[in-house]
Parts: structure tokens; sequence; C-alpha cells
């Protein structure tokens, strides 16, 4: 078990003055088996006239915000402190051969109808018939799931290289199958789009990873960082949660967020602004320490 | 043998082998004529004989003077066989943008049904809004179908109606399904069958009750001796479930419908509704989000909104939660809805109900919600999700119709209809995601007859109908609205329900005893609401864009009066000057003006340009700015966007003047009889529209800004046509005829001359038309007529800057001197030159101060900024 105190810094800051600010935010860490919020705060400045939580369909923890004091910067900041351990499944779940968990062939599975949710295109998520191609490799017939589903992540985290600033949020599946390059949220999706190109729930997860600093070297702010991975629905154990970026099933340095089809349905914030100001910045900082 | 006999004859006629012997509404196989049509036999057949084409020409020129129009969507021409990227055969004919409104067309034959035949149906229909209403509170709360297997879950999770921020909020499954919409057919055997639900933001009730109107008014003595059921009762229930549907702590609550605008495919339907309920027809930059419900945005306050009847698809409800950048919704919406502070009408996502997948499943989706047995059946469908049912489709795909699952992901075809190529790219589409496709039977549908010229030709029938919440239940309209294909060549099935081509039919339900006065029963808070009477001071809507529009409606229609007056003026000056042109002469001058004050250059500054093509030019050219046609189009489409707000008579008004110019358009060798004919038509419709302006609206917030924009525009006009005609000295001769054409084309002739004989004199023309407070066409006129309008309307403190302009501008006026204005050195009359300009310039300020403080729109929407990426290390 690992503690950590996470502060999640986003600021905006626009040329002219905004007279309105809608706000949606996903930042409060869930409560899992392997993982409790143990506190969580959001601070809005200037300060919303309206801030409002909700649980949403998946269990996330979200937050409605409307700032109407004009403003030329706004600042979300979240702080919350969190225990996370290892998400250990039933072994057993792993060796299934991998076609026995499409949730589609699940009917007599009480829980199979959800996974469904997690097994179409979404916006984020299309799937051109290249990327069933790609996916199929790791998926001989009968392979134990567990075993096909990392392999995946090993050959996504091979065949990509990392590159801020090489997409966007309009960047298609098959963009990346050709382009082979991208940033965690990238990964995450490509790695859906193959699951569910073989009928298999994948689900997106946004959350934060820990670094640990260099032995001798102390710890820098910027080590932290917002992330994503992506969740592979294991029928009676729950899900196989793998991290494409970093090659590795998720373990105490990751910290569970939110979780949804896509990027767009849990990301950190999002919002609607009214101004006449063309042009803006935005700038986040994660500081994730271990407490 | 008449029409109908020959009608009958036909109908009855064995079918020959090749073609489906399809029901005839009319005629029974035996040859006789069925329930509903024969009580009225003898009248029908008269009225087929004698009156038929004068009855379609009467229906269409109803249609115009009430500008009932249709606009096809260019989305839905696109079909699911047809490649993306528009270049599928029917995209052609939309790539240029807009697509124009097209008129209205109806059948002044009605479909007739008898009224126990129609009990049947009007049963199940109720059960059929309820079983939905049931499916829609289950699939965004318990989901106890999904998990239970009664729904295939990927008919429902892969849908893109299926709003996942809703799923779970209390607040959304209180609220019940307040409306839904039936496309029907028959089979051959005569039984109704569901084509298709309506449940998004269903439209056409409007459309039905216009047809009624229409038609009760070409067939009176038909209409009155049937026994027909009234669709009045219907829109009572309408505003009654409405009103009722109030988040529960609200008294007295306010109703607003939400159009996407006047562009939209059935705006019609949208601002009629409106009327007919009393309820403001609002757009969603009307409207706001604050404390977490929705506002109003009326002059200088907000008013709290608590029901919204909503005609925008639920995806561009919010741009926070929905479809980002979306701005024909409200954003922060989807908030207010879970906090269960407004009801949004259907309930949003109410259109993962229109789903085709879900038909097969309605039966025993029945069976198991309502403990019935399904009284209306649906077509025959295969929700090719399942994997016999899939293999039934490929194998059948001649025999039926492809409908895809989601409405947004193209039209419906036929299998038999399609290319080899569309075929191929259809059955690869449904081979990769089957669960996003059904298969339907084709439908055959009955005939019914309709009107064609002088003979009455069977066609295939479509039949809407409604039924809207109504206590713990629905009802249901008796009536609805009936669509027959244009053509019958070949028009069986589905086509019918195509965008275009469609006659529309008025629906009588027809008893065989007189009909007994429709009752309601009002419940709770409603108990008070005993008669059909639009809530007056509920549906005044002061929102900035409402305003705006009257206040261009007011400009407009007095810049095209004023120019008409000019024109005509000019013209008869040029008929008593012999068309002299001599430079310098006053028709020269006249004909200068004319393009100046319409500022429509370069016009009569080029030399030699004829006086008649020109003018009809100004008359006629939409497309050229100050043109009176241009002018008129904006009128009407100000006009367009507050609907709601204005007497019915003003679009007979508008009719008629359109019917003027193109009588004018039509005769290209007029040499100006028909020309100044159109003019003065013209000109008495717009005399017409100041006098409903002024005898028939109500004086609300509305008129004010009607009456304050008329002021304006004139006394702008005013101003334009002194500058160029009268600052300057001419040979006297000229100058009395250029003052005599100023003073006709202001309106200020008779006066004039009673007051002053007819001595020219500039003095008397600045007296009579700037500074005499007491002429209603005079610039000190409309500067008092603008104060009183603007005092009248709330948020105006006796400080607020378009005040204070009035002051200056009044002032100005007050102390100008008449002397020293009339006075002239070298020909030219500077300090009136420059007072004219000085008028003009404030009062263009007056208009900006004037939108600044009514009409100021919301400030741009965007998205917050995104980044690109959520990581930033490996």
């Amino acid at each position: 078990m690992t503690s950590y105190r996470i502060e999640h810094r986003t600021t905006y800051t626009y040329e002219s003055d905004v007279t309105g600010s809608y706000g949606l935010s996903h930042l409060r860490p869930r409560d899992l088996a392997w993982q409790s919020c143990l506190a969580h705060e959001i601070t809005i400045e200037p300060e919303p006239a309206d801030l409002f939580r909700h649980v949403d369909l998946y269990g996330n923890t979200m937050a409605y915000f409307h700032v109407i004091q004009p403003h030329t910067r706004l600042v979300v900041t979240s702080i919350s402190m969190v225990d996370v351990g290892l998400n250990e499944l039933n072994p057993e779940a792993l060796v299934v051969p991998w076609e026995w968990t499409q949730p589609r062939l699940r009917d007599h599975d009480g829980e199979a109808w959800e996974a469904m949710d997690f097994t179409f295109p979404s916006p984020y998520v299309d799937i051109p018939p290249a990327i069933e191609d790609y996916a199929r490799q790791s998926f001989p017939a009968g392979r134990p799931i567990g075993e096909a589903a990392v392999e995946l992540m090993h050959r996504i985290h091979s065949d990509f290289t990392y590159r801020s600033g090489s997409t966007t949020l309009r960047t298609k599946i098959s963009d990346l199958l050709e382009k082979r390059t991208g940033v965690c949220q990238d990964f995450a999706h490509f790695m859906l789009a193959g699951l569910r190109s073989l009928g298999l729930a994948g689900r997106y997860v946004s959350g934060y990873l820990a670094t640990r600093p260099a032995p001798g070297k102390p710890r820098q702010a910027e080590d932290a960082a917002s992330h994503a991975w992506a969740g592979c629905w294991i029928p009676g154990a729950g899900w196989l949660y793998l991290d494409p970026t970093n090659d590795r099933v998720i373990d105490d340095s990751h910290t569970t967020v939110a979780w949804g089809r896509d990027y767009g349905d849990v990301p950190p914030v999002k919002g609607v602004i009214f101004t006449e100001a063309k042009k803006s910045t935005m700038e986040v900082s994660v500081d994730m320490a271990e407490v | 043998m008449t029409v109908l006999d020959r009608y009958l004859a036909a109908a009855s006629q064995p079918a020959t082998t090749d073609q489906v012997p399809v029901f005839d509404e009319f005629a029974a196989a035996d040859g006789t004529v069925r329930e509903g049509w024969s009580s009225l036999l003898d009248s029908l057949d008269e009225f087929a004989d004698t009156d038929l084409v004068q009855a379609q020409r009467e229906v269409a020129r109803l249609l115009e003077d009430d500008n009932v129009t249709y606009t096809p969507s260019p989305a839905s021409t696109l079909s699911i066989a047809d490649e993306p990227n528009g270049h599928g055969p029917s995209a052609a004919g939309t790539l240029n943008g807009l697509v124009e409104p097209q008129p209205w067309r109806l059948d002044p034959l009605p479909l007739i049904l008898d009224d126990r035949e129609w009990a049947g149906l009007e049963a199940g229909l109720v059960q059929r809004a309820e079983l939905l209403d049931a499916i829609m509170a289950d699939l965004y709360g318990a989901r106890r179908l999904l998990s239970r297997h009664h729904i295939p879950a990927a008919a429902i999770f892969d849908h893109d109606e299926y709003l996942r921020p809703l799923v779970g909020s209390e607040a959304i499954t209180r609220q019940r399904l307040f409306m839904i919409a039936a496309d029907l057919g028959r089979d051959i055997t005569g039984q109704w069958k569901v084509i298709s639900d309506r449940t998004q933001a269903p439209s056409g009730a409007g459309y039905a009750m216009q047809n009624r109107r229409v038609v009760s008014r070409v067939i009176p003595e038909i209409y009155h001796q049937a026994n027909l059921h009234r669709l009045t009762p219907f829109f009572q229930a309408m505003r009654l479930a409405l009103v009722d549907a109030a988040p529960s702590s609200v008294e007295d609550p306010r109703v607003v419908v939400l159009s996407p605008g006047t562009h939209s495919e059935t705006a019609f339907d949208q601002a009629f509704v409106a009327s007919l309920l009393g309820f403001p027809l609002l757009e969603g930059s009307d409207l706001t989000v604050r404390d977490g419900r929705v506002w109003m945005r009326v002059l200088g306050k907000l008013d709290a909104v608590d029901v919204i009847l909503r005609r925008v698809d639920s995806t561009w409800m919010d741009a926070l939660e929905l479809r980002p950048g979306s701005r024909l919704g409200v954003t922060g919406l989807m908030e207010c809805v879970r906090q269960g502070t407004v009801s949004v009408l259907n309930n949003l996502g109410s259109g993962v109900l229109e789903n085709p997948a879900l038909l097969p499943f309605l039966p025993e989706l029945t069976e198991q919600l309502l403990g019935q047995s399904l009284r209306l059946p649906s077509v025959e469908t295969w929700w090719c999700g399942d994997e016999a049912a899939l293999s039934h489709v490929l194998n059948n795909l001649d025999s039926v119709v492809i409908r895809p699952i989601s409405r947004g992901h193209g039209r419906s075809v036929r299998g038999a209809a399609l290319s080899s190529r569309q075929r191929e790219l259809l059955v690869n589409k449904i081979k990769a995601a089957p669960h996003r496709f059904v298969g339907q039977e084709v439908l055959h549908l009955s005939s019914a007859p309709s009107s064609e010229e002088d003979r009455l030709v069977r066609r295939n029938v479509v039949l809407r109908s409604f039924a809207v919440r109504s206590g713990g239940s629905y009802i249901a309209m008796l009536g609805g609205l009936a669509r027959v294909t244009d053509d019958n060549s070949k028009g069986r099935g589905v086509f019918v329900t195509e965008p275009n081509g469609q006659l529309a039919k008025d629906v009588w339900v027809v008893g065989s005893e007189p009909v007994a006065a429709p009752r309601i029963v009002a419940r709770g808070r409603s108990g008070e609401e005993a008669g059909f009477v639009p809530a007056v001071s509920a549906s005044i809507a002061m929102v900035p864009r409402v305003l705006s529009d009257l206040y261009w409606f007011g400009r407009y229609a007095e810049r095209a009066e004023d120019l008409l007056r000019l024109v005509l003026a000019t013209r008869t000056a040029a008929i008593e000057t012999d068309l002299d042109v001599t430079h310098g002469h006053a028709l020269e001058v006249l004909l200068q003006a004319v393009t100046h004050v319409s500022t429509t250059y370069p016009g009569f500054l080029n030399q030699g340009v004829d006086m008649m093509p020109e003018f009809r030019s100004l008359l006629l050219d939409r497309h050229r700015m100050g043109s009176a046609a241009q002018s008129l189009g904006a009128l009407s489409m100000a006009a367009q966007g507050v609907r709601d707000q204005l007497s019915e008579d003003v679009w007979m008004v508008l009719a008629d003047i359109e019917r003027a110019l193109a009588a004018l358009a039509a005769n290209p060798y007029d040499q100006g009889l028909q020309l100044t004919d159109a003019s003065e038509r013209v000109l008495s419709g717009l005399l017409a529209l100041a006098g409903i302006a002024t005898e028939n609206m109500v004086r609300d917030p509305g008129w004010y800004m009607l009456d304050s924009g008329r002021g304006l525009e004139r006394a702008l006009q005013i101003l334009a046509l002194l500058r160029v005609t009268i600052c300057r000295e001419r040979a006297a001769e000229t100058d009395r005829l250029v003052l005599e054409a100023v003073l006709t084309a202001a309106e200020s002739i008779v006066t004039f001359r009673r007051r002053y004989g007819t001595r020219p004199g500039v003095d008397a023309v600045i007296e009579l038309l700037v500074i005499d407070p007491f002429n209603p066409r005079s610039v000190a006129f409309q500067l008092q007529r603008i104060r009183t309008d603007l005092r009248a309307l709330p948020n105006t403190s006796p400080t607020a800057r378009p005040l204070r302009l009035l002051d200056a501008l009044a002032e100005r006026v007050r102390i100008a001197d008449l002397a020293t204005l009339a006075e002239s050195t070298n020909g030219r009359r500077a300090p009136l030159e420059e007072l004219l300009a000085g008028l003009q310039n404030q009062l263009r300020e007056l208009s900006e101060a004037i939108r600044d403080q009514y009409q100021q729109p919301p400030p741009t929407q965007r998205p917050l900024f995104r980044t690109d990426a959520v990581g930033n290390t490996a």
C-alpha cells in the first residue's frame, strides 16, 4: 500500500475577459478494492457561483461548476489523499481462452451486459478494419486472455514512439496505425480499439502515474503526470488494467481517477466559456508526493 | 359517370396479376364505399365533379397567405447505401448551402376514417405511448430490460441517442414521456401497422391543425355536414401536459418552445404550435443557465423557465456535455435536468426510442411492462444483431427495407432499388456491424383518392398520428397528418416517407352521430385552465433576439415603403417633364436621389441609364442591396423569426405583396404601367402592415421596439432624401418640381399646400419635414415617437444612453434656425447640409445604442481550452 498526496492544477489564461465559464471535471480518485480516496478537495478561482457533484453511470465522481465573475484567469485545483495497493486478479480467470470473454457471447453471465457498453466504437475510438489485423496477431485461437492482452500491450509499447504534440484529439486510430507515435492517451485508445475489434470489452482509465526519482536524485514535481491506460474485461474477475505507455500491468504507482468508453467520457476538466477573447493558454501541473 | 364513380370503378377492379391488390381507403373490394365516406357521398360527389380544380387553387392560395412552408433538410437525402463524403447521387443539388423553404402542399380532399375503426387505432396508439414511456424510464433508470436481456444491450449501447450522462438521474426517471408520433401504413388486408416511431421531438401536429383550418374553409359545406371529431382537444391536452410537467415546486410555471431557428425543416410547424399553445417560441441564445436552472434573457433581467418543449434534437441541447460547439441548445442544461429544476420535453435522450431494433421486441415488452398484448403491430422487422434475422435479411434483400438503428446514419433504402455497387457497399456495412441495421417488410400501403387537376387518382398514404400525456396516461389526436406520394408510377412502400414530393391530406375521423363537445379532464393546478385561451402575459417574449427581429421588421417595412413612394413620385415627375433628363434638370436630380437614398450605387449616377429597367431592378432584384425586394425579403425573414408574436394577417399581407411583385416579374415587356400598379399594390400592402401594427398588436415591449425601428428608419430616410435634393439651389422651375416630388415622397404634399399654398420654399419644406413636431412624417415627430417608445420599455432609466442621444438630437433640431438653413451661398446650403448630415450620424449612433441596450446577443461561446494530450511523461 502506498499513500499519495496529489495536487493537480489546471490554469487557463485568456487575452480578455471571460464573462461566464461552465465546467465539468473528473478529478476525484475512485474508491476501489485496491484504492481508497481518503480526502479530496476542488478549488476553483474565481470562486464559482455553482459547484455541484454527481456520481455518473460508471461510478465516477464528477463536478459541475459555473463561474460568473468576469475573469482572465481560471484555476482549477484538485488536492487528493489516496492509498493505492495492487489490483490482484484471480489467476484462473486470466487463463480462459480469449474468445470466451467476448461479452456478446455470454448471455448467461449477469455482468456481461454492462461490459457490452465497452465493445463498440466510441467518439475517440473508431475501429478501422486494419486495427483488427494488428490486434489479431496477439490473439490466436484459444490463447489465454491474460497472456494475449499483455502481449498486445507489449507490441504497442515496442511499435510506438512516445512523442508529445504528435497527435491531437482528432487523431483517428488509422492515423496512429500509420504514424506509430503518440502519447499515453493515444496508446490507451489504440489498445481499446484493438480489444474492441475482437469483440472484447475495453475501457479507458484516466488517472495519475507516480514516477520514482532515480536513486540519490531529489523528487521533481514534473515527475508526476496525469496519465491514461486501458482495461480489459475478464469475466468473473473484473478488469485487467494495462499501461501500454509503460509496458506494465498497473501497480501501486497508478492512481485511478475515472473510467469510461474513451477520453471523452472522463476528461479531467472540460468546459464552455463565453468571451470575445480569441487567444487562451492552458497549463497543467501535477504534483504527486508519497506520504 | 362522375369523378368519384370513375375512381370507385377503378379502385374496385380486380388487380392484374403483376399488381399487389392494395387496400383502398374509399372503395371496398365489393365496389361499395367504405364507412365514414358513405354518409358524405352525395356532397363529395358533387364537389369532386364541379369544384375540384377550383378547390386546389384555393388551398394553394390560403397556404400561401399563411406562408406555410417546409424546408427539406439536405442531411436527410443521403442514404445508408451511398458512399460518404457527399458523392452519393442523391446528395447532388444540396451542396450550395441553405435550402429554400418549399410551399406546403395540401389536397383539398381529406382522408376520411370511421370513428369505430379509429377507436382501435387510438387504443393502440395510447398503449404504444405507455409502452415507450415505460421503456424510456427503464433505459435511463434501473436498466432491467438490458440486464435481463429483454432488449439486446448492443441495440442500445451502440445507439447515437442513448445519453449516458443522464442514466441513473432521478429527475429524468420521474419525467414521463410527453408526446409520441407514429407513422402508420396499412398492409393489403387493411391492418394498420407502425412503420416508425417518432419520439425525439415529434413534428407535424401544427401542420395537421393548419391543414384542418384550410380544408374547412375550402369545403365548408362538407366540413359542417360531417360528424367530425375536432383537433382542439389535443392541443388543450398538450397545454395541460406541458404545465403539469413543471418541476413540482413551481406554482405558475413558465413554458417555452425551443426551436432550432427559422431555417429548420419544420420551422412553420414549431411556430404554429407555439402560437396555438400560447407559449413563446425561443432559440438557444435566448436562454441561459445560472444557479443550476434555466433562465430567459429578457430586458435587463432573467426570467426563470420551468418547462422547455424542445424541437431541437437531444444531442444538440448542451454544448458542455453533449455535442461540443452546438449553439442550438443551452449550455449547462444537462445539469439543470439532473437537478430537476427544469423539465425538458420530450425528455433528453428520448431519441433512443426511435430505434427500429426495438420493434421485434415490442410484443414481449408489452407483456413484461404493461401486462397486456400489443394492440398495434409494427411492420415486420428483423434486427440484424440476431444471427437468424441477419441471414434472413441478407437472403431476402430485395424484399426488405434496410434501416439503420440510428437515424443519423443515413436514410433507409429498399433492397430492390439498389444498384449493384450500392448493394455491395451496404452488405459489407451490415456484415461489419450487423447490430446497427434492421430489415423491414415492404408495406404496400393503402391507396386513397387524391386530387390531380380534374381527376381523382390513387395514391399511397402514410398517416402520422400523435399521442400526448394526459393525466396518468395518454390521449391521441383525433385526426392526424396524412401524406400521399406525388406520382403513382412505382411509389410503393417506404418511399412515401421521402422528404420531397409529398402532398399532405387532412385526416377526418367521423362518427355516425354528431360528435359531443370535447371534454378534457383537468387536474391539480391546471384546474382553472378550462378554455383554450393562450396565456397572454406569459406569451410575451422580450428576449433580445425577438426584440431585434421586431425592430428590423419596423425598419425594413419603412425602408421599403419610403423607396416605393420615392419611385412613384419620381415617375410622376418623369411624366410631367416628358422624360427630360437634361443635366441639372429636375428628373435627373430625382433619379439620382433614388440611387443615393436607396444606396443602390451606381444606379442613376451612371450616364444614360434607362429609367424603367432600373426601377424594375429596384423593385424586383432581391440580391441587390438597398432594393425594395431586398428590404421585403429581410422583412419577411425578420417576421419568420417572431412568427408567434405576429398576427396571422401579417402573412396574408406579405403573400399579397409577393403576388404583386411576381405579376410584375412575369411581364418583362412592361412599359411602366404594371410597374406603377405593382408599386401601388406593394405600397398598400405595407400600409396594411402598418395598420395591423397600430390596430391589432398588443402594446408590449415588442411593439415598442417595432415602432421605434419604424420611426428611426423614417427619420433616416427623410434626412437622406433632403440631403440630396434641397441642399443646392437650382433654377426656380427645377426646384419647384424637385420640392413637389420630395413632398410627395414624404407624404406631406397635402399638408404643405394647405399650410403654405403653392409657394414653393425650401424653408417651408425644412419646417414641415424636419422641425414640425406635429407632422407624423417629420424628423422631430420621429424623435418624440422613439422617445415615447423607449420610455415604455423596461430597463430604460432616464439616463440610459439611447435617451441621452435622443435629447441631443431633439435639442439640435429645436435650435435650428430656419432662415440660416434656407440661405444659399454660391448655390449651396452648407449649414443645412451640415445639420442633415449631423442628424443622420446621430441617428445611426442612436440605432447602435438601442441595439446595445435592448438587443445585445450573448457573448460568443467557445470550448474551454482543450489540451491535445493528458500525459506529459512517458
